[in-house]
């Protein structure tokens, strides 16, 4: 992970805060999107477009779907900048 | 309340009207299923079929508002009916009771609404809920759900959702969800406030049938000026996870404050 890596997953967590309505500490890497976060159906949507936005790159469907957690977000998004 | 025998038998008594009106209901439901809808199909060209059905429908339910208030167990009351023009729009209002619903698709000859699956599988009154061209309520494609009632709009349909997405539960404070503000922004389409209030509690969540009040239900529905949904949002146009947020919140402030006001007048008249 580079600085311009970090510097991408920031800007993630923060448009995450902003486009959910999330506090940073929310932002906890075992966070639950749908329970904790109160993310749904349409939510999971926006949020497919927040890593597009990031990333500049679509998410795998299959792996979206598996994901559940901040942390598991966050490690995709890693995966998608470390792949460009 | 005390609960005095008298009240008691009163309630029985409203039960028991409440259950014949129910397989009244249920009689008339299954001549429509069984005889006039199928006529109604015969001599309707495809084009007009779902309107018609919907039309249908709504006799039922005028019917069933009929026996309601004719025998006593309720009484409805309209306000701001006069500058009413929902063509296109969508009936936003909260759901203290069945009879809400039952009076809103009575009122309205024609109107659409979200058909949970549930009803679109209903042993009785699947034919209508699956012909009449209702939106067809998925949790599993939200967006086909927005643009479905996109175009419903759009041919002038005015379409009934209920923010709470199932009735209120007595006691217990308001609570939207997001559903409502997401087709609001994302079809564009401007929102009618349907204030409803229903004293005592009937046919509340939780409350069958057969425990009826003992005096009589007066549900009164207030409707107010159709408005952009963005007005509820505390700040100006931001991206729409946020903003369904926000005015999903400011919604359900707008309804609170005014069930609160409906509430205090009622108080003052008895």
């Amino acid at each position: 992970m580079n600085a311009n890596e970090d510097e991408r997953l920031e800007y993630f967590r923060t448009l995450l805060a902003e486009r959910f309505e999330l506090a940073p500490e929310d932002l906890r890497p075992d966070a639950r999107l749908y329970e904790d976060l109160d993310l749904d159906s349409i939510d999971a949507l926006d949020l497919a477009i927040v890593i597009r936005e990031v990333t500049g790159r679509k998410i795998d469907p299959q792996a979206f779907h598996q994901v559940r957690t901040v942390g598991d977000v966050e490690r995709e998004v890693r995966r998608l900048l470390v792949n460009l | 309340m005390i609960l005095t025998l008298g009240n008691r038998l009163d309630s029985l008594r409203r039960s028991t009207l409440a259950g014949l009106c129910s397989i009244g209901f249920g009689a008339v439901a299954l001549f429509g299923v069984c005889v006039l809808l199928p006529g109604l199909l015969l001599i309707t060209p495809p084009s007009r079929r779902a309107r018609r059905v919907r039309g249908l429908a709504s006799v039922g339910f005028r019917i069933l508002i009929r026996m309601i208030e004719g025998c006593g167990l309720a009484k409805i009351e309209l306000e701001g009916t006069e500058t009413l023009d929902t063509e296109g729009c969508l009936l936003v209002a909260n759901h203290p009771s069945y009879l809400d619903a039952v009076f809103l698709m009575a009122y309205f000859p024609h109107v659409n609404c979200v058909m949970k699956p549930a009803l679109l599988n209903h042993p009785l009154f699947f034919p209508f809920t699956r012909l009449g061209g209702y939106i067809a309520g998925s949790e599993q494609n939200p967006l086909k759900l927005v643009e479905s009632c996109r175009v419903a709009a759009a041919r002038g349909d005015t379409i009934l959702i209920f923010p709470e997405g199932t009735r209120t539960t007595p006691g217990k404070p308001l609570h939207f969800r997001r559903g409502t503000a997401q087709i609001a922004l994302r079809a564009e389409l401007p929102i009618v406030p349907v204030v409803i209030s229903c004293d005592p509690p009937a046919l509340t969540h939780g409350r069958p049938w057969y425990r009826m009040p003992s005096r009589r239900v007066r549900l009164v529905i207030r409707f107010h000026t159709a408005r952009a949904i963005t007005d509820f949002a505390e700040e100006s146009p931001s991206a729409l996870p946020r903003m369904a947020r926000q005015v999903t919140r400011g919604l359900e402030s707008y309804f609170v404050e005014h069930l609160a006001s409906s509430t205090r007048e009622t108080t003052h008249l008895s």
